[in-house]
């Protein structure tokens, strides 16, 4: 092969290259602008539905009622089978109406969804922790769906899968998946119309328990953090799956009163929150037995760090909170953050 | 209702009146629907967040099993002492997520990742850090969540869901179906092809 040959054959492979990289990138782009849809339509949109919650065998069925309009955002769930149970979203304002034999109303605002809220300006940049990618089409409540998967880079993380209505990017599935790529819990829509006009009578709760104790969800105040400011975070871990950073430091006081650090790390996508108490008397000592439990996807590790209770939270697998705490050391006056 | 009289409805759910205010208070809740139906409300809130409440007991059989339950009288019980501020009008966050997550408790997730068909090679690359994922699962504690513990980690989660939202990432808690209550993690994992190690330092 001569050398103007293996010159043809070496520029043509980086043309190649560069083309494949372009490609991906773009692949990339057009994904967050569907995400981007995605997350407009959730808020924006007018629409009514049913919707399936599947986890681990157990099944719930929800009606959900979404208006979007000058007067802000209203929306109404509430549950088709097992005990009744409503929630009343209006702006920010949030009522949860509990039946039965346990009536119960809370006042709050929760920061929770049912429909999952991406931090879209976090996903129109390339994740570390992901790979995200078209996965096909596929039909749900009889409208055609784009697919699009999220799937994590390790084992540290969960990964989403996605199916958005074709002309709005509605989102009508949303799957969890753990890092086999197997559903840990699904939300389908059975039925939906969108773009529908909403009257205020289908946003009125049909649950009425004059007689239910009513309480109040207390607001903890958790703002953004500063670059300073996380630099004053007393602890870390000394090591983290590639992608998570710091995010935010507080400090509150536990319900039995006690100080705590917390600290709070994020992907873009996923994040968990380190809490780390004092516990250097002899009975608070005594009090820590580590353990690691589970509500769902979230799980929950505490153990002793140095004379002092650690609790790892998040929507991560268990392994990932289990790490964090065993990595975690306290930082030396004068060292860095992350 | 005056607020001492909610103050005392409030200690007798908690087990913290002394016996013949006790005994006082249930006289007057015979006669008295409205005392009546502020201790049954409290009562079943308690029982609802800690889990307890298995029947429909009439009332005077649920005092009495109230009563019961509270010995010795007038010693202060702290492990319920976080119900006292539903006398007034807050209660603490924590409680609240016990309600909220407590809907649906009945059904422990176990074993159903077996029956699920897992896609190879979803994950595309193996990290230094996947070694926790390659050891076995180490039981860290069988016992029970206290409620102690269970309020502790409620708040949490709590202060973690806001966090996230308030930082613009990602939350997503299916408040509406519950999110099943506290199980330890060893319980929702066993069956499943993954396995973690824990408290291992």
């Amino acid at each position: 092969m001569s050398a103007r040959t293996r010159w043809s054959a070496g520029l043509f492979g980086v043309t190649l290259a560069m083309l494949s990289c372009s490609a991906i990138a773009r692949n990339q782009d057009e994904v967050g602008e569907w995400l981007d849809r995605m997350a407009r339509a959730v808020d924006m949109l007018n629409y009514r539905g049913t919707l399936v919650h599947m986890r681990n065998g157990q099944v719930d069925t929800l009606r959900i009622i979404h208006r979007a309009d000058a007067d802000g955002i209203r929306e109404r769930i509430y549950s088709l089978d097992g005990q009744p149970r409503e929630i009343l979203r209006n702006g920010n304002e949030v009522r949860t109406l509990i039946e039965g034999d346990q009536p119960l109303i809370v006042q709050g605002g929760i920061g929770a969804r049912l429909l999952p809220h991406l931090p879209v300006s976090q996903l129109s940049s390339p994740i570390l922790g992901y790979r995200m990618r078209f996965a096909g089409t596929d039909r749900v409540a009889g409208m055609m769906t784009r697919v699009i998967e999220i799937r994590p880079r390790d084992q540290f993380r969960y990964g989403h899968r996605f199916w958005l209505e074709e002309q709005t990017g509605m989102l009508l599935r949303s799957a969890l998946l753990d890092h086999a790529g197997r559903h840990i819990q699904k939300l389908t829509f059975v039925d939906v119309e969108l773009g529908v006009p909403i009257s205020d009578s289908e946003l009125d709760p049909t649950i009425t328990r004059s007689d239910a104790p009513e309480a109040t969800l207390s607001e903890q105040s958790v703002s953004p953090t500063s670059t300073t400011e996380l630099r004053q975070a007393s602890w870390r871990p000394a090591r983290l799956p590639d992608g998570f950073r710091l995010a935010s430091v507080g400090k509150g006081d536990s319900p039995d009163g006690k100080a705590f650090e917390h600290l709070l790390f994020s992907d873009g996508l996923t994040s968990f929150s380190v809490y780390v108490e004092d516990a250097r008397s002899a009975e608070q000592s005594r009090d820590v037995s580590e353990r690691l439990e589970a509500m769902g996807p979230v799980h929950v590790y505490t153990g002793m760090v140095d004379q002092h209770r650690v609790t790892v939270v998040g929507e991560v697998p268990p392994a990932t909170v289990a790490l964090i705490a065993q990595q975690l050391e306290r930082k030396s006056s004068g060292s860095s953050s992350d | 209702m005056t607020e001492g009289n909610r103050e005392k409805i409030s200690c007798l759910v908690d087990g913290e009146l002394e016996r013949s205010g006790c005994d006082f208070l249930v006289r007057r809740m015979a006669s008295d629907e409205e005392l009546t139906r502020h201790w049954r409300s409290y009562h079943v809130i308690r029982a609802c967040m800690q889990r307890e409440f298995s029947g429909n007991l009439g009332l005077a059989e649920r005092v009495a099993a109230c009563i019961d339950e509270e010995s010795p009288l007038g010693a202060p019980n702290p492990s319920r002492a976080w119900l006292r501020p539903l006398a007034g009008a807050a209660i603490a966050a924590s409680v609240a997520v016990v309600a909220l997550i407590g809907m649906n408790s009945s059904v422990l997730e176990q074993n159903q990742a077996q029956r699920l068909v897992s896609e190879p090679g979803f994950v595309s690359q193996s990290n230094p850090l996947d070694r926790p994922f390659n050891q076995p699962l180490v039981p860290v504690s069988l016992s029970e969540t206290s409620p102690a513990d269970r309020q502790r980690i409620n708040s949490y989660l709590l202060r973690h869901t806001q966090a996230a939202g308030g930082a613009g990432f990602t939350s997503y808690v299916p408040i509406v179906v519950g999110a099943g209550r506290l199980v330890p993690a060893e319980d929702q994992q066993q069956g499943s092809a993954q396995s973690t190690v824990a408290g291992e330092r």
